[in-house]
Order: structure tokens, then sequence, then C-alpha cells
């Protein structure tokens, strides 16, 4: 044998040592350090698992799946530090984000990246119908909110005073704005409309009190789980029976521990049916337990939609397709209570269920 | 493959250098592949060391928080409730770790508080607060003792935190909440500068806090990883974990206390500080020995190469001619060299000496042969000279020999004429006497005229040939240049031939164009055809009873004659026609040939005459020598040199 050909055979042996396939990453973004953080743990728990599932099942085409987690804090600096940090990993997808104020951050970076950005929950008309690389799997604020203003005029609440949270400003006037064009539809009306910021200083009782004096039928909190778990807790303090309700973003698995029995009866709408008992929800819903000690939310679920979407994508990508236009065209999805139909701007629609909170668990009501 | 040419001094230092490389490799090689597992194993065996100290430390810290929680829970049945709260507020300000205390009663609403300065304001808020559905008071009033906490979303001050809960009386619960800053910094107090990053992980598998250095897990859930379900199952924990991309040693203490484990990991291979320091302290060791090698075989070689040198450099003065002295040294074999290559340089130089005086010689002999040689050929020179003025001596001698023969008849026939004549007038003179008669006039007159008539005839015979001959004699000896008829000169030449010719049974035949007028040498063309006649007599006749010369002459198409002499003899053979115009090449050595006929034949036309002869013959076919002259000669000057 040659020297070259040994060396040839060093070398084809070397390479076959270091010939692991590459991963593909996946990014994920969320808000991991704030009063957004059950929302965005949720749906890391559910991306991780999926992704784990996946990688259990060999991957994409041979190659591992790898998640990597940035913390957009729910502050403009720090989120555009955590994209940038993802996009220079060059990952093949982000997953996320989970507020509208931090899409409005991230998105125009994902669009110079030419990143896929797939939010599972947002909602804000302002990214509705775009052109972009956002693709969202979630309905829009118009469709939820004319929903809840049928049900807040079925249970009788026509005067509604709604606390809004402005630190998520693009979601929660966007969902102000539906609310007020489709309740009068309802014979409704919004009284008074009170902003907060959500912050740990922010004095409930006061904004509580602001939306009592006007003497409404009822509540609403535009805000997070934390957020709507203290106003309920300051409101019931003022007035024990006030009829109360929260936009579908606060329903999450903490606002039962945290409202405790402030939260008792409010009236919630979820992106999912906690009820269905068909065995791939269940089957999803038992390993999410086993993994992680809690019941998966709305977000764990729509983030576990995601990854159908992108795992299904990717596989049947074929060579030189983008990702965007990989996503677009190789629906529909198979999510795991609805089919998801993905149309040319990137948006989609999904169920809504609506539920009461009774003695810590979510009762789905009509 | 060829092999490149190395200097000596680069050859050794080089082979000094493959060696020292070697052995440094093989040792750094055996020091390494002993020592990185034995680094490998004492660091795997730290990391689980530094893992169980930190559970134990933070135990001990958090412990200490526990007890003092639970005198204050204890003596919340003691005293009022607005004591209590004041205690509250003093036990936050005199315990850093603590952030916030919450007294919970039994329907799980704030009854007192105790906030630090920042969440002060928000007290009126927080009292009051229902905390019942918190997993954390859950289990405290399921167990009604001291509990720790997952992290959680603080529901009074909405931030990450863990909490430490605990039975204050009968139905009450004391909940404190430590920032998970406040865990990191207690970590940081108890635990010196360590070798391992750390994670401190709850039951959930959400990193708590970890250590500022080493990889961040922070905002991933760990319980995912083959070292947490190895935990959580209660099987042996690997030595190992991945992640992101990396192989760490990893350690796991679980602290029951708390329900969290600690895991502490230390990067593997080349990434182990241990390890890599290791390698750059043996990296360096090999460098500096590398160095040393290469210095020092680099003054070894020249301690070795500094006697060679100078018997190389005494050699090469040598081989130059140049003295000097054959060097010595500390090496046997070196001085040996030396020694032998001086024996040898003298031997050369003597041998060189004698070579030197045998060339001389040998130079001196030959400068004389060569003087020798000169003046033969010199001598052989005028011999040839005088040899080929001897031929026309002879030529001409014959010549006169022939002119001499030819005169005798017609001057014999006059003088006996003339004799007979003086007789008979004798006779009359006699008849006068004894008295005259008309017959005896008659007879007298008519013997007188006879006598006469023959003598004229016979005379002028002779004055003809003596005019004939004189011509050819002025032509041959003058080499007179005139204009000429080719017919008449062939003719004077046969003629003067003809005395030779006559007693032999050849005879000479002549076909010369009429009208032939040629301005030229008469004399040495003679010579020429005199010379071609005698050849063929001589050579081509020999042992002949016959034979016949033919000499005939045209004006060729170029203007030129061309004179040809041919005739029926034996011919020549190849080899001799080669040679036949060499001077003194002759097949009749010691029979008279000179062997300079031809060749002063073919020298008087190529010189003289300005033109070409040319022989062609074959064995028994005769010969033909063809002269090619120009009508007009050229001047001598033109054709250089007589022969």
């Amino acid at each position: 044998m040659s020297v070259q050909r040994i060396l040839i055979f060093l070398l084809a042996a070397l390479l076959a040592a270091c010939g692991k396939p590459e991963p593909i990453v996946i990014g994920f973004i969320a808000g991991l350090s704030n009063r957004t953080t059950d929302t965005g743990e949720a749906a890391r728990n559910a991306l991780t698992l999926a992704i784990e599932e996946r990688n259990a099942a060999g991957g994409i085409g041979g190659r591992p799946l790898r998640l990597l987690v940035g913390d957009d804090g729910q502050d403009a600096a720090t989120a555009h530090q955590a994209m940038q940090a993802l996009i220079r990993a060059r990952p093949a997808v982000i997953v996320g984000p989970y507020t509208s104020a931090m899409a409005d951050v991230i998105l125009p970076l994902a669009d110079a990246a030419g990143v896929v950005v797939l939010s599972p929950v947002i909602t804000a008309m302002h990214f509705v119908g775009k052109d972009d690389m956002l693709i969202r799997l979630n309905r829009s604020t118009r469709d939820n909110a004319a929903d809840y203003a049928r049900v807040l005029a079925e249970r009788g609440l026509h005067r509604l005073a709604v606390a809004y949270d402005v630190r998520n400003r693009a979601f929660s006037e966007s969902w102000l704005t539906e609310l007020r064009s489709q309740f009068p539809a309802y014979g409704g009306e919004v009284i008074a409309a009170v902003e907060f910021e959500s912050a740990a200083d922010t004095m409930f009782s006061e904004v509580a009190a602001r939306l009592l004096e006007t003497e409404p039928d009822g509540l609403l909190f535009i805000a997070n789980a934390v957020d709507v778990a203290r106003l309920a807790q300051q409101t019931r303090k003022l007035s024990p029976n006030m009829p109360l309700a929260a936009a579908e973003w606060a329903a999450s698995e903490q606002l039962v521990e945290l409202g405790g029995q402030a939260v008792n009866g409010l009236l919630i709408a979820q992106s999912h049916d906690r009820t269905d008992e068909a065995p791939r929800f269940t089957a999803f819903r038992d390993a999410y337990r086993a993994r992680f000690q809690r019941d998966p939310g709305y977000s764990a679920i729509a983030s576990y939609d995601a990854g159908i979407v992108l795992f299904q994508a990717l596989e049947r990508r074929k060579s030189g397709q983008s990702v965007k236009d990989a996503v677009l065209r190789h629906g529909p999805y198979p999510g795991l209570q609805h089919l998801i139909e993905i149309d040319a701007f990137g948006d989609s629609t999904r169920p809504i269920h609506f539920a009461e909170i009774h003695d810590g668990q979510f009762v789905l009501v009509r | 493959m060829t092999l490149r040419n190395w200097r000596l001094r680069s050859f050794v230092v080089a082979i000094m250098a493959a060696t020292t490389v070697m052995v440094v490799v093989l040792v750094v090689a055996a020091l390494l592949a002993i020592s990185i597992p034995a680094l490998e194993d004492e660091t795997q065996r730290e990391v689980q060391l530094q893992a169980n100290d930190h559970a134990n430390r933070t135990q001990i810290v958090l412990g200490a928080l526990e007890s003092r929680l639970e005198v204050v829970g204890e003596s919340h049945a003691l005293v009022d409730a607005e004591v209590f709260a004041g205690v509250l507020d003093m036990i936050i300000a005199r315990t850093p770790m603590l952030r916030a205390l919450y007294l919970v009663d039994a329907n799980g609403r704030v009854t007192a508080a105790g906030l630090d300065s920042s969440m002060s304001r928000l007290r009126s808020e927080i009292l009051g607060s229902d905390l019942s559905s918190t997993p954390l008071l859950r289990a405290t009033q399921a167990t009604r003792s001291t509990t720790w906490s997952d992290t959680y979303l603080s529901a009074l001050s909405g931030v990450l935190t863990v909490g430490v809960a605990t039975p204050a009386g009968d139905s009450h619960v004391l909940i404190g909440e430590v920032p998970l800053d406040a865990v990191l910094s207690t970590l940081e107090e108890t635990g010196s500068t360590r070798l391992a990053a750390l994670w401190v992980i709850d039951s959930r598998g959400e990193v708590i806090t970890e250590s500022r250095h080493g990889p961040g897990a922070r905002r991933m859930n760990l319980n995912g990883l083959p070292l947490l379900q190895a935990s959580l199952a209660g099987t042996p924990l690997p030595p190992y974990i991945d992640f992101e991309g990396q192989r760490y040693h990893a350690g796991l203490a679980l602290s029951e206390a708390l329900n969290w484990r600690f895991v502490t990991i230390a990067p593997t291979g080349l990434d182990n500080p241990r390890v890599s320091r290791m390698v750059i302290a043996i990296g360096a060791a090999f460098a500096i020995a590398l160095l040393l090698g290469v210095l020092l075989s680099r003054s070894l070689a020249q301690l070795l190469l500094a006697p060679l040198n100078s018997i190389i450099a005494q050699a090469r003065d040598t081989a130059h001619g140049r003295q000097g002295h054959w060097p010595r040294g500390p090496v046997v074999e070196l001085n040996a060299l030396s020694g032998d290559l001086e024996a040898m340089a003298a031997h050369l130089q003597s041998l060189n000496l004698d070579l030197e005086q045998r060339v001389a010689q040998r130079t001196e002999a030959l400068a004389e042969s060569n003087r020798s040689l000169q003046a033969t050929l010199a001598e052989l020179e005028r011999t040839q000279h005088e040899l080929v003025r001897a031929e026309k001596m002879a030529a001409l001698g014959g010549l006169v020999a022939g002119v001499a023969h030819e005169l005798n008849t017609p001057i014999g026939n006059g003088l006996m004429a003339v004799s007979t004549l003086q007789g008979q007038a004798g006779d009359f003179r006699r008849c006068m006497q004894a008295g005259l008669r008309r017959s005896d006039l008659d007879t007298f007159l008519l013997n007188v005229d006879q006598a006469a008539d023959i003598a004229t005839r016979n005379l002028s015979r002779a004055a003809d040939l003596v005019t004939s001959f004189k011509q050819v004699a002025v032509d041959q000896s003058s080499a007179q240049r005139r204009r000429f008829m080719l017919d008449e000169v062939v003719d004077e030449i046969i003629i003067t031939l003809r005395p030779s010719i006559r007693r032999l049974p050849f005879s000479i035949e002549t076909d010369i164009q009429p009208g032939l007028e040629l301005d030229s040498y008469p004399g040495p063309l003679g010579q020429v055809l005199a010379n071609l006649i005698n050849n063929a007599l001589i050579h081509a006749f020999e042992d002949r009873e016959q034979g016949t010369i033919v000499i005939a002459a045209r004006r060729a198409e170029d203007g030129r004659i061309r004179l040809t002499v041919s005739d029926d003899g034996q011919g020549m053979d190849a080899s001799v026609l080669e040679q036949v115009f060499e001077p003194f090449f002759t097949t009749r050595k010691g029979r008279g040939g000179t062997g300079l006929g031809l060749h002063i034949a073919f020298n008087a036309v190529a010189n003289v005459l300005g033109g070409s002869l040319t022989a062609s013959s074959a064995k028994g076919r005769g010969s033909c020598f063809e002269l090619h002259i120009p009508a007009i000669a050229p001047s001598m000057s033109e054709t250089g040199a007589t022969a």
C-alpha cells in the first residue's frame, strides 16, 4: 500500500470519526425571566418535549435537532440581544415570540436575516395578512374579541370596564380596539379602559378601584397571568362578587396557582380543549406531565403544534426550497387538536374554548 | 527517486534533531497517555465531591434560615398579631437572603407580611391576597413540615423565586421568598474557587441558579439529561453529560431537605483546564527540549565538523596547488584520514613532477621529428620539382632524338644525292678530259637535274622539319601564348612523336573538326597530348600486337573545346582510374615509370589551359582521356601557378 493510500485511509477514518451529522438548530424565544415566564416556560417545555421525541425517532433526515433558547425578558433591548444571538447560530427556524410587543422587536431582525419566525400564539391584527417572515399558528385578536363580545353579552355583561397592559401594547390595544368595535353589535359597551404597566411595583389595587368606580357589569383584564391574578386578588378585596373575565393571554396554569380563590368564576378563552380525551392529546399531556410535573397550558399546546408544523415542513422541504416556502406549501399539518392550515400570508386559525375557573380548574362553558 | 544533496552539517544536524524529536515525542506521548486519564479520573472524583460539598453547604446555610423561620413560626402563637408583623419586618431587615415573609392563615389568606424596602409600598395589596392554590402552601399544609419550593413566579412580586414554607402554630404557615440571586450568592460565599460549574436544579428540572462560569443552562429544563433521569430513577449516575455539543464530567448531589439537585460539571479533554495546563506544560517542555536539542545538535555537529572542515579546506588548497599544514585533531579516524590524504598529496606531487619532465622530453622529441619531417618535406618537394623538370627534359631529349632521327633521312638523302653528283661531276670531268660527248653531257645534265632535285626535295623536307621542330621546341620551352589552329598543332605533335611510333605496331588517327582556332598555349597543350599518347603507348598497349590511338576534337555546346585521346587498349580498373592523376602513381614502378606524366598533364590542363582533364576507362575496354578547355585560355595570373 502506498504512502498516499495510507494517508487517504487515515483521513477517511478521521472524517468518519468527525462525521456526526450536523444538528439542525431550532431557535426559541420567549419571556423566561419575568412576568410572562409561565407561558414562556410552558412553551419551551412543549417544544423541548417535541424535539426530544423527534430526536428519539431519528431527527430529520438523520440530523438531530438542537433547541437553542433565548429569553426576551419582555424588554426590547434584551430581546434584540437574544435574537441576534439566535440568528448567529443560524437556526432553521425560530419559534416565538409569545407576545406581540416582542414580535415588533424581533420581526425586523428576522426579516433582515431571512429567518422564519413561527409564533404559536400571537394574535394582534398588526401581524395579520402580511407577507413577511412571520408565520402565526393562532387566530387573530379580531376573531377572539368577537367571540368574547358575544359570550360576555350572552352572560349579561354589557357594561364592561377593561384594564390593559401597555407593556404589551401591540396586543392589548389591538384586542381592546377589536372588542370596542365588535361589542356594540351584541349590545355591549366598554365603559372604562384603564391602562397599567406590568411591573412588580404597580399598584393593582388602584387599577381595580378605578375600574370598579365606573360601576360596570363586569371587569375584563387584558394582561398576563400574573397580572390578572393580582388584579383579581385586588378586585375581590373591593368587590367579592364582581364578574371577571380575562383575555386568553392569561390562560396559563399559573393563573390558577397565583389567583387562588380570587379567580374563581373568572371567564377566559382557551385555544385548546382541556377535556379532550383523544389518545393523541392525552399521550402528549401525560408525557408532558411526566417530564415537567405540570399540565400543559395553551402556550405549551400551541408550541407543540409549532413543532409538528416545522418538523413536517423541514422533512418535506425540497433541496433549494426556503424554509418559509416549505412551511407554506407542505401543509396542512396535523395539530394536536385541529388541522393546521396556513395561508399565503403565513396566517392560520384555531378553535377557541371558553372556560370558567372553579376550584382551581378550568371548566368549559357552553 | 533522486536523493537531494545534503551538506554534511545539515545532515548531521537533521539526524541529531530527528533523534531528539523522536525521543521527545515518544516521551511526551507516554506522559500524556499516562497522565491524561489519571487527571480525568481525578477531575471526575473532584466534580462529584464538589457537588456533594455544594449540596451540604447550601443545606447548612439554608438550614440555618429554615431554623430561624421555624423559631419565628413557633413564636406566632405566643405574640399578638401586630407584634408578630413587626417581628416579620425585623427578620426581613436582618436576613438579606429573604425578600419577603408572609404569614398565611388556614384559608390561604395573607394575614401579615414582612417586606423589604423595595416592596413595602405593596403591603396593602399583599395583605389579604389568596395564596391557597400555590403548590408550596399546599405542600406545607399537607405535611405540616418545613418545605422548599421549586422555582415559581411570585404572585406578589411577579418575579421568579424560590420559597420556603414552615408551619406557624396550628393553622398558619409562614412563607419566605428567597430570590434566585440570593441562592447564588450563598453558593458563592460558601464555595471557594471551583473547578466545576454548578447548576442548582429544582425537582421539575428548572435551573434555580447557576455559577457564573461554565455553560449557561438557565432558561432550560434539564430533566431530560440522562444524568437527571438517572437521579430521578435512582439508577447509577453516568460520569459524563453531553450538553450543547460538548462533553462534561458531571457530579450530582441531591439535597433531600431542599429537594434540589446540585449538578457540577467540568469540561473534559483539552477543555479541562488541568488537562490543558498539563498539555501546555508538556508542550512547553517538548518545545524547550526540541530547541535545546536542535541548538546542541548544531554545536555538537560543529565540534565534529570543525576538524573535518579543516581537512576539507586543506584538501581544497592542495588541489589548487597551495601548500599547507595537514591538520590533526582529537578524532583518530579523522587524523588517519588527514595523514592518508597528506601522503597521497605528496605522492601525487612527485608523480606530477615526473610527468612534467616526461612531457617536456616528449615535446622536445616531437619538435625534433617535426623539424626533420619539415626538412624531408622540403627535400621531397624539391625532388618533385626536379623530377618534373627532369621529365620535361627527358621529353625534350626524346624530342631532340626524334628530330635528329627525322632529319637524318632527308639530310642523308640530300648528302647522298650531292655526293652522287660529286662523283658524276668527277666522271664528267674525266669524260671531258677524255673527250666529251654529247651523250655524256646529256647524261650528266640529267644526273645533275636528278641529284639537284633529290637534294632540293630532301633539304626542303629537312627545312620543313626543322621549322616544325623549332616551333614545337619554342612552344614547349617558352609556353608562349598565341592563336593557332588546333589541327596544325596536333599534326605537329604527331610528327614529333612519329619517330617513336614508327617502329611500333600502333597507329595514331586524328579526327579534328576543321577550323578550330584557339587562343591558348600550344606548348603545354602539346605536352599534354604527348604525355597522353606516350601513356597510351606505354600502358594501354603493353604486350599488344596492335592498337589505335584516336585524337578527336569538337567544339562543344558551351563553346569550349572537347578534345579526346582514346585508345582501344587494355583499359584500367577503378582503383587505378581513381589515382591516375596522383603524382608518382605508377603501375610500372621499377620499369622506368616516374608516375609524373599524367599528373603534369592534369596540372597543365587545370592551371595553364584553364580547363579540366578527366579519364574514363574500364578494364579491357580501352581508355579515354578528355580535355575540356576554353577556346580562349585565361591569362596566367587567373589560372595560378604553372605546373
